[in-house]
């Protein structure tokens, strides 16, 4: 039988004071050593290295938040109970989302560097890419989605919150106020899954597809959703390994969430390589001049071609054929391992889709300040992260459906 | 009577499973389990390894897309059907082609080595099958001599299933 004390007592990340503060010391190092690198970049000798390393991780470091939430609110949608000892961890890369939306602002100071069609407007798209129309949408629609994301957050975890207040057995037996969480939770889930898809379609047209203003591709934006959903399952799957090897969580994360993560994870490394073929195949078949240069650049030219054949076998190939084996996909290290490959390849994809389009040099712009301000970037979601984690249960301890599975889970689910 | 026994009708694959791993602890031979599913729990719980036939899905599969590649530019050779713009031997399209022979002869190796595996055809169901086995119920079958039966009759019931008879394996 479920202990409750020690369920609660697990809930909250028991780290001493020193691991945080090193943790809290390198994430804030990365963070400062980022910006200073970025804010060198674009007052140095060139400045579109460091505003188009900016954008890149900007859209994949935003996606991937966005991307593990939506699997929060599937798991709503869905009245999944197999993965809900991973909602609040899926949640945690919320708490970078607010973050994301003011760094969606700062991409407004540097529009001339990265929108070409600023210098060279194209007067039958005017309408639709001029600046103020620009980021007065994507702004609002970022700040929708975050408020959404951050709702949902805040129900699922005020439920949590207020159930360990009032002790955790006295608050189950009021089943109205947990209600009362459950109803918003219904409402909100299914709106974000509609804003997610809308959103970040947006996103993708404006931020990546408008760089190359002459070039458009109508599954693009899906392409960019369903990937980012792709490295938020990856992330998710680091944040599970973690969960199990520093937190000491195996008690109540199985093999059984590994296993069908892991095949979550499959069937989206399917859909992400099956979005790209389905718009390259139409391009190759059409052959139109306006279509084509845009994949001509990036598999053909003599810079780009070998870096798109490594986005494909590291972000589809070596996933692909890792995670047809079962007993691998109940490995936490080993899969840990695979996510971080497959962040890497998306991150890869991520740059193959916005740097060609700005960059006009010979050499592919790859150096150190590219890997310090990915790695700001990474310190900024990976320090919201852990403040997240330290501050509310790391297992939606109220959660009835959470309840509802560890009540059913056997041994021999178990490690 | 030959292989005469216990069989135990379950409601639950829970109950079933832990059956199992009951009667595998009391070194009791189980004849026959029967599911209306496939299932990794049972498998599990008989201490099966896995069955080969993944693999033989796999070579079919891979001999697929070599087929595929294989026919369509075989095809394309012979006939050189040169489109403007295109190479004669193209590969992107070809990429279908091969996937859906993938697909193709994956399923006939994984059909033709599970009928092998299987020995299928059957032409005629063990004493022992009860159609609500494809329907609704799990079964096991345990053989068991006269002074077990007892034995095997409680470990079946405590396991929770909803009714115990004897039967021929």
């Amino acid at each position: 039988m479920l202990q409750m004390d020690e369920l609660v007592r697990k809930s909250m990340v028991e780290s001493s004071p020193n691991s945080r503060r090193t943790l809290i010391i390198l994430f804030s190092g990365m963070i400062v050593v980022g910006a200073a690198t970025f804010v060198t970049g674009i007052f140095g000798a060139e400045p579109e290295r460091a505003w188009q390393t900016y954008l890149v991780n900007f859209v994949f470091w935003t996606g991937l938040s966005f991307g593990t939430v939506l699997f929060s609110a599937i798991l709503t949608i869905t009245n999944a109970r197999w993965g809900r000892p991973l909602k609040r961890l899926a949640e945690a890369p919320g708490a970078f989302l607010p973050v994301s939306l003011a760094m969606f602002l700062v991409i407004f100071l540097g529009r001339e560097k990265i929108f070409h069609w600023i210098h060279e407007p194209i007067p039958e798209k005017a309408a639709w890419l001029n600046i103020p129309f620009l980021f007065a949408r994507d702004g609002l629609g970022l700040l929708t989605l975050t408020a959404v994301s951050l709702a949902i957050i805040y129900y699922s975890v005020k439920r949590d919150t207020d159930a360990i207040a009032a002790g955790v057995e006295a608050d189950l037996e009021n089943a109205k106020k947990s209600d009362k969480y459950e109803r918003a939770l219904r409402f909100l889930s299914p709106l974000y899954g509609i804003l997610y898809a809308i959103i970040l379609s947006l996103i993708a047209f404006d931020l990546i597809m408008s760089l190359s203003p002459h070039w458009y591709s109508s599954l693009f934006g899906a392409a960019y959703f369903i990937g980012s959903l792709y490295t938020g399952l990856a992330a998710l799957m680091i944040l599970a390994g973690l969960a199990l090897i520093k937190l000491d969580l195996g008690r109540y994360i199985h093999p059984r969430q590994l296993h069908d993560l892991a095949k979550l994870t499959l069937g989206f490394c399917l859909m992400t390589g099956d979005f790209f073929f389905t718009q390259f195949f139409v391009i190759w078949y059409g052959n139109l001049p306006e279509e084509t240069r845009f994949v001509i650049l990036r598999t053909r030219s003599f810079t780009w071609e070998p870096f798109a054949w490594a986005v494909l076998i590291v972000s589809f190939a070596i996933p692909f054929v890792v995670l047809l084996n079962r007993k691998v996909k109940m490995k936490p290290a080993a899969m840990m391992t695979l996510s971080i490959i497959i962040l890497a390849g998306m991150w890869m994809e991520r740059y193959l889709l916005v740097v060609p389009s700005l960059w006009k040099g010979e050499h592919i712009p790859f150096g150190i300040s590219e890997i310090l301000i990915t790695a700001g970037f990474f310190g900024t979601v990976a320090l919201c992260i852990l403040m997240f984690l330290q501050k509310f249960p790391v297992l939606p301890v109220a959660d009835p459906l959470f309840r509802e599975y560890l009540s059913t889970a056997r041994d021999r689910n178990r490690w | 009577m030959k292989n005469e026994g216990l069989i135990g009708v379950f409601k639950y694959l829970d109950d079933l499973v832990g059956a199992l791993e009951v009667i595998r602890r009391n070194e009791l031979k189980i004849q026959s389990v029967y599911s209306p599913v496939r299932s990794h729990e049972v498998l599990d719980a008989l201490g099966l390894k896995s069955s080969p036939v993944r693999y033989f899905t796999l070579v079919g599969a891979i001999l697929g897309i070599a087929t595929g590649f294989g026919l369509a530019t075989y095809t394309a050779l012979q006939w050189k059907f040169i489109v403007s713009g295109k190479p004669p031997v193209p590969r992107v399209p070809y990429v279908i082609i091969a996937f859906e022979f993938c697909i193709l002869l994956g399923v006939f190796w994984n059909l033709a080595s599970m009928w092998a595996k299987s020995r299928l055809p059957r032409l005629g169901l063990p004493p022992s099958y009860d159609p609500r086995f494809s329907r609704d119920r799990f079964g096991v079958m345990v053989l068991c001599s006269e002074s077990d039966r007892e034995k095997v009759m409680d470990i079946l019931t405590q396991a929770g299933a909803e009714e115990v008879h004897a039967a021929n394996g």
